[in-house]
């Protein structure tokens, strides 16, 4: 297995001409282009988010790379092999609510590991190191029930944490809470990924989002969706909210805007 | 706003006419007031008094009072065990995968709509007036209800739970079945459950008045042919009874197994 | 050479495994007769062509009167239950005096009731129609008090700051249609339950109905006749499901029903 070596700059992940057409049922509906010719690099340890319009493909970039769905041309590799279904590598942070509620949290951090085979022991070990990282301590034994939105997100992304993917893939995770918890959860978000690295590949349509949490933004034209531009996001590491409402911040924010704006057709 | 004395009593008294338990057990009160009044004036062809309804019941039936319930609970509970049971294996294997699923469509489609009921002489004429025919025929009616509710129920499951498992590496179709379709089909197969007790008595009482030789329905028909309208009434509180009880179990059950759910409070 | 995108789009496989389904069924059922004796298992000759000759004279009039039963039984059942229902939610004292006699009734099952409605009515026809009224009624009012109570509050609200002031005008505009799926659901499922206590009711003493003939072929023993009349039994509840499914859908065009 040809892993490049750990280096901040070592690729991760693989994008190659990777494209998607959705079959059309008869004469009447004919093919959908949803990806065309997509072609870029993720690598070792980096934010990368995937911004758009509606509907230009994000999410199915995303369940690409999760192997939720096959490319009908092209490629992805992860570590250099290629992604040919769904596993534990490629662990992903859904849009709607997707805890399972009929175990406790512990139930859902351990739940990966279970398949895994991992002893008892270590399990133990696992989810409590976890919980306490995404700041849970004290809810170990509670159904998501009890839980508020931004506390389930937590149990997710702690969950997925917990296998040890090789990439996070996360789906507008935070699309789902309100303002406040929202921006909460992204500091939380940068917080756990300052003190275990880890390859993230994030989509969302909020484009302070995209800015405040990334290294990387790659822009996706409308349907049939094409890499329009990737920029690097010029913010050291260490962000706070303040930084939104620098002039920097909102001049980039602006340009963006203008950028995705000019791909949405429909008002 | 402070209230006196006088209008927290009062206040009190109100929440505790106003509970459920109590307007029941009033209503129960009441009803059996008014029928007493009703039994007094009426026939007792039509309605015999409450006192009629139990004391006589038990002198005319004493002997097979007992027995006869307890076949009827015996039928009820091996035919809804048995065919619930096969039901939900089936349910399973038809969910499984699409090809499975296309296959037997059709005939779910077809089996469904059959009156259970309708049924019963050709069981008679297949199995005699045995316990075996009516086990079955009940048995059969859960089967029926219980593939449907099972299929409904998976199909319900969100497809994000199963995507999610996916990605945390539950890649076979075992896997998922047993970690996440299964237990988040819990509630609404409970749920289910309770309607097919609730049709497992009614099918029970319509084989045993067409054909048996034993049993609560046995004894509501045989007292109709003597016109004792007391032990009618008699047996179909008894029905009413058992099923409530029955009703209350699957209840039970579903609080205790479901405490992860929410619930809507009202 | 075929054009196989071309077939694929007139046969899907769906079909294909649906079709030979019911054809192994039907094959299977031959088989099965052919080993059995007739008095078991009739071929599917003698249930469908002898069922017919049998009873060909009263075959028309049978279907109709059971039909006739079960229609009438559910049509007033259920119109009566959904008024109930309605009144219950509309007054509380009414709600106050009904609730606690509808849920004493609720679990008993209406088929045990049969033999104490022959009593009172007679073996007539009024007794059949009115369990199958009974039936129905009961399922309806549990049924309407049920969604009424599960309409959410937010359409309520909303349409008392677009102005609908009166408790007549909220019921009409918003509740009444805001039901009417939960209603169909449970409109069907009396439909069922009223197959089911026809056949009761017409084995109990019928002169005339499908019951009728399933019960004349048990005595002398034609069990494809008896086949023949559940088979009948079954095609009018089916019909009867696919009628109610229409005006289902038909009624029903605003909700959200995805295909499953």
């Amino acid at each position: 297995m040809s892993r490049n070596p750990g280096t901040e700059l070592g690729t991760k992940i693989m994008i190659r001409d990777v494209s998607l057409t959705y079959q059309g049922r008869n004469s009447k509906h004919g093919d959908v282009i949803a990806l065309q010719d997509i072609n870029f690099s993720i690598y070792e340890n980096e934010i990368v988010t995937v911004v758009g319009p509606s509907g230009c493909g994000k999410t199915t970039l995303l369940f690409l790379m999760a192997g939720l769905l096959k490319p009908t041309r092209g490629e992805i590799l992860v570590d250099g092999e290629k992604v040919t279904g769904p596993n534990s590598q490629r662990a992903m942070v859904f849009q709607e609510d997707a805890v399972f509620p009929w175990l406790t949290v512990t139930g859902n951090l351990e739940y990966g590991l279970k398949l895994k085979g991992v002893s008892f022991s270590k399990q133990k070990e696992i989810v409590l190191h976890y919980i306490k990282l995404v700041g849970l301590e004290g809810f170990e034994d509670a159904y998501p029930k009890e839980l508020s939105g931004g506390m389930k997100k937590k149990v997710d992304i702690a969950r997925c944490y917990a296998i040890n993917p090789a990439v996070l893939l996360m789906d507008e995770p935070f699309g789902s809470l309100d303002v406040i918890t929202k921006e909460r959860m992204q500091m939380e978000l940068l917080r756990i990924w300052h003190t275990e690295r880890k390859t993230v590949c994030f989509i969302t349509h909020d484009i302070e989002e995209a800015l405040f949490i990334s290294q990387r933004i790659v822009i996706l034209s409308a349907r049939p969706g094409e890499v329009k531009r990737i920029v690097k996001v010029p913010f050291k590491g260490d962000r706070d909210l303040s930084l939104k409402t620098s002039a920097k911040f909102q001049d980039l924010r602006k340009e963006l805007w203008h950028e995705i704006s000019a791909e949405v057709k429909i008002l | 706003m402070r209230l006196n004395g006088l209008q927290k009593a009062s206040l009190r008294i109100k929440m505790i006419i106003t509970t459920k338990r109590l307007v029941n057990f009033t209503t129960i009160v009441a009803i059996l007031v008014i029928w007493y009044v009703i039994s007094m004036v009426v026939k007792p062809i039509f309605l015999p008094s409450p006192a009629d309804v139990f004391v006589r019941t038990y002198t005319v039936y004493n002997k097979i009072l007992v027995s006869s319930i307890l076949y009827s609970l015996m039928r009820i509970f091996l035919g809804f065990l048995s065919g619930s049971l096969v039901g939900f294996v089936l349910g399973i294997v038809i969910s499984w995968n699409k090809i499975l699923e296309w296959w037997f469509d059709p005939l779910v489609e077809i089996v469904r709509p059959i009156p259970v009921v309708a049924l019963i002489p050709l069981f008679i004429l297949w199995f005699g007036l045995g316990e075996i025919g009516k086990v079955l025929l009940i048995a059969f009616g859960c089967f029926v209800r219980q593939v449907v509710i099972t299929r409904e129920a998976i199909k319900n499951v969100p497809s994000v739970y199963l995507k999610a498992a996916q990605t945390l590496g539950a890649t076979q179709r075992v896997q998922l079945f047993r970690t996440i379709i299964l237990p988040s089909i819990t509630p609404e197969m409970i749920g289910g459950l309770r309607v097919t007790v609730a049709a497992a008595f009614g099918y029970c009482a319509a084989a045993e008045f067409l054909g048996a030789q034993s049993g609560l329905g046995y004894i509501i028909i045989i007292a109709r042919r003597y016109l004792y309208t007391f032990a009618v009434i008699f047996g179909i509180i008894i029905f009413g009874l058992l099923a409530w009880s029955a009703d209350g179990i699957v209840r039970y059950l579903d609080r205790r197994i479901n405490v992860w759910t929410e619930r809507e409070n009202r | 050479m075929i054009n196989l995108k071309k077939l694929k789009h007139i046969i899907s496989l769906r079909q294909i495994l649906g079709f030979s389904s019911i054809i192994s069924a039907g094959l299977l059922w031959y088989i099965v007769s052919m080993v059995v004796s007739p008095l078991f298992v009739p071929s599917p000759k003698e249930v469908f062509f002898g069922g017919y000759d049998l009873y060909k004279e009263i075959l028309m009039t049978s279907i109709l009167y059971t039909f006739y039963r079960v229609v009438m039984g559910f049509f007033i059942g259920s119109a009566l239950g959904i008024l109930v229902g309605v009144a219950m939610s509309w007054n509380r004292f009414i709600q106050w005096i009904l609730d606690p006699i509808i849920e004493l009734i609720r679990p008993i099952p209406v088929i045990a009731l049969i033999p104490l409605f022959i009593l009172w009515i007679g073996l007539g026809e009024t007794s059949r129609i009115i369990i199958i009224v009974f039936a129905s009624f009961v399922v309806l009012v549990v049924n309407t008090s049920e969604a009424i109570k599960n309409v959410p509050i937010l359409y309520i609200n909303a349409a008392r700051t677009l102005g609908a002031f009166t408790k007549a005008r909220i019921f009409r505009t918003v509740i009444l249609p805001a039901i009417t799926p939960e209603l169909m659901a449970g409109i069907r499922i009396a439909a069922a339950a009223s197959f089911d206590l026809a056949a009761a009711a017409e084995f109990i003493g019928a002169q005339r109905g499908l019951g009728y003939i399933i019960i004349c072929a048990k005595r002398f023993l034609f069990t494809n006749g008896i086949i023949f009349g559940i088979f009948l039994f079954t095609l009018l509840a089916w019909l009867t499901n696919i009628i109610i499914r229409y005006f289902d859908k038909r009624v029903n065009i605003w909700t959200e029903r995805g295909k499953a």
